[in-house]
């Protein structure tokens, strides 16, 4: 492992210089890096040590031969965080902390990931491309479980098979990222074509190249960036045809801090960040017919299921979307679809179901009315959750008798119709816009 | 006698004529007025509904739930023809009280001026009212939408609540803006705002106190465990 220069070997946080230094002044000081790892914490001293020592000794091992440089974006830790980073650097690898960086931090440590630390994996792109970096490893924190392998699984694909973009999958049991089975994954795989498995995962590995379309991508200010940048890069690196794969990392244990955010702020936050895109997309997602699969990086390994799942309180609350909720839902959706939702209100919990036609239909009459601004698109969003709810107590009740593969076979069921009943989200969408 | 009587017939008649002459002009004024009044509110009226639909303000006030209240109000047309529609009478009513100001009647002396003078308390009020309809229904929808994700049974009265609430002070700031009863609605929304506050007070201190009491746990963090013992759903949404 070679150190790019020695004027960056460490930068101390308290000198002043650092903190508004723009990453473009790097460029000027003929400096770089092959690998750059951002690193974004804030008061994460319980898990750093853990974090900096993996990246440390996986750049060490896997990357021997190129030149590297962690960038430490801190949030403006009380905990000494940066300290620990630095301590734990010095004379091993060329380190570069930024203090005080410019994201809102009021949601890390959520669900939602990288929410907040947007203006951060921005400034990180810039400072990859200043540095000519070849690939861009992105990692919080507050993981736990981070292992040297993590940084030759996410950095491995782009540094030596010319992949742009890659997507962790973390050890799950079967019903976690029901989110993302029901909607998120069939949506993005019908708009995209690509089957990229989890559209999110809280650490990436990107190219130069893609990094370099991130900076000059127009909509980075835009609400889907803001709500959710993880899904918003995403779409990006599969709307532009960047090469994306996915990498298996294994077990995921996260220090959150701040605990989870409610389900309807989580799903109008990751719905609305695909139903955003396809504005900005559309041309790219309209031409698209049929999905490809993602290379994948490791095996795959499912976690068991320990614990029950709650369907009753699911289906108690799809009930009561349909007792209270329908005046919104008359104004979002089309007769016939509300005619179908309707009956969902009279179906006994133990034999629940939901039609996958009717989910597809729904998703798609949801998209077109975000697209069309029927109602406020937050509280649209939002109304959608207890009809995600009857979907998944369906999904669970459908396949609670098998195991993973009957999960995986449901999801794919599901996928395939949303992928054969596109054109119904396609002709509306254009019958409207005239 | 008969000189007499006919002296009086003539001057009768020439004070009767000269009064009709006198008044003729100004009904024909009246009449003119009227006329320019249904044109002008004729051609405005086509100029808004034009304009509007251009602009997609039927579309728009559907978005900010504008048509549910003029629906729940027995108005069916869409929101841009009763605006042009109000306008229409505005601009009429306008001509029309120039109309009866040019006829210089007693009782209507200085009318144009009166109504000009007071035509900014009805526009702030207007705009009061049109801000307090849509903040009503935002929050209500708000309320509704986050009472039914949280599965509360109640939802919908916790919507009208919220609803009313902002109508009920909307009303009051509008009665006061146009100076109708200020003392009085001033006293009664004071008297019913704080009933209200009260009333859910005592129902929140005696009803959900078990609930209060919980929330502040969590908030403290003293309720985490309790929370993990019976959080029983493995089930995750990302």
């Amino acid at each position: 492992m070679k150190a790019p220069n020695q004027r960056f070997t460490v930068i101390p946080m308290t000198d002043p210089s650092v903190i508004q230094e723009p990453a473009e002044d790097l460029s000027n000081q003929a400096v770089t890096a092959d690998v750059v790892v951002g690193l974004l914490t804030l008061n994460n001293a319980g898990t750093i040590e853990q974090v900096v020592k993996g990246i440390i000794e996986g750049l060490q091992r896997f990357f021997s031969d190129a030149s590297v440089m962690i960038v430490n974006y801190d949030g403006g830790s009380q905990d000494g965080t940066p300290e620990i980073v630095e301590r734990l650097a010095a004379g091993q690898v060329a380190i570069r902390i930024v203090p005080g960086a410019v994201g809102h931090y009021a949601s890390l440590g959520t669900d939602s990931g990288l929410l907040g630390r947007s203006d951060d994996v921005r400034r990180l792109c810039e400072t990859a491309q200043s540095l000519q970096a070849k690939v861009c490893l992105i990692i919080e924190g507050n993981l736990r479980s981070l292992s040297p392998q993590w940084i030759e699984l996410l950095g491995r694909p782009v540094y030596h098979d010319g992949m742009d973009f890659v997507v962790p999958l973390f050890r799950r049991h079967r019903y976690e990222g029901t989110l993302v089975n029901n909607l998120l994954y069939p949506l993005m795989r019908a708009l995209y074509g690509k089957r990229l498995r989890y559209p999110s995962g809280g650490g990436y590995g990107l190219s130069g190249r893609l990094a370099r379309e991130l900076i000059k991508n127009p909509f980075w200010s835009q609400d889907a960036a803001r709500i959710s940048f993880d899904g918003w890069m995403t779409t990006v690196a599969l709307a532009e045809g960047y090469q994306v794969c996915h990498a298996f990392l294994g077990v995921k244990e996260q220090d959150s801090k701040l605990g989870t955010a409610d389900l309807a702020h989580v799903l109008a936050a990751a719905v609305g960040a695909v139903f955003h895109s396809m504005e900005n997309y559309e041309p790219a997602w309209e031409r698209t017919h049929e999905s490809i699969d993602v290379p994948l990086y490791g095996a795959v390994e499912y976690a068991p299921l320990t614990g029950p799942v709650n369907i009753a309180r699911m289906v108690s609350g799809v009930r009561q979307g349909v007792r209270d909720l329908l005046p919104l839902w008359e104004v979002i959706l089309s007769p016939e679809t509300l005619g179908q939702i309707l009956t969902l209100g009279i179906q006994e919990s133990d034999e629940f179901h939901f039609p996958e036609n009717l989910w597809v239909q729904v998703v798609y009459e949801f998209a077109l009315a975000y697209h069309d601004q029927v109602l406020h698109r937050e509280h649209l969003l939002k109304s959608l959750t207890p009809l995600y709810l009857g979907q998944t107590a369906s999904f669970v009740l459908d396949t609670q008798r098998g195991g993973t593969e009957q999960v995986e076979a449901a999801v794919e069921s599901l996928c395939r119709r949303f992928e054969a009943m596109k054109p119904y989200l396609t002709d509306r969408w254009r019958w409207r816009d005239e | 006698m008969s000189d007499l009587w006919r002296d009086t017939m003539i001057a009768g008649f020439r004070d009767a004529v000269m009064q009709i002459l006198l008044v003729l002009p100004r009904l024909l004024a009246l009449i003119t007025f009227l006329l320019v009044g249904l044109t002008m509110a004729w051609l405005v009226r086509a100029l808004t509904v034009r304009v509007l639909t251009a602009f997609r303000f039927d579309r728009l006030c559907e978005r900010f739930g504008l048509n549910q209240p003029l629906a729940q109000a027995g108005i069916k047309q869409p929101a841009s023809v009763v605006l042009s529609r109000v306008l229409f009478w505005t601009v009429f009513l306008l001509f029309a009280f120039m109309g009866v100001d040019a006829v210089n009647l007693p009782a209507t002396a200085n009318l144009i001026s009166q109504i000009v003078g007071f035509l900014p308390n009805v526009l702030a009020a207007a705009l009061v009212l049109l801000l307090g309809v849509l903040s009503a229904n935002f929050f209500a929808e708000a309320a509704l939408i986050a009472a039914v994700n949280a599965q509360l049974q109640e939802a919908r009265i916790v919507a009208s609540l919220v609803r009313w609430g902002i109508l009920l002070f909307t009303f009051a700031m509008v009665l006061t803006q146009l100076g109708i009863a200020k003392e009085i609605v001033i006293s009664a929304f004071s008297i019913t705002f704080g009933g209200v506050v009260f009333s859910l007070a005592l129902g929140v201190g005696l009803g959900i106190r078990h609930l209060m009491r919980e929330a502040i746990e969590r908030r403290l963090g003293r309720g985490k465990e309790k929370e993990k013992e019976e959080k029983i759903d493995e089930l995750t949404h990302l």
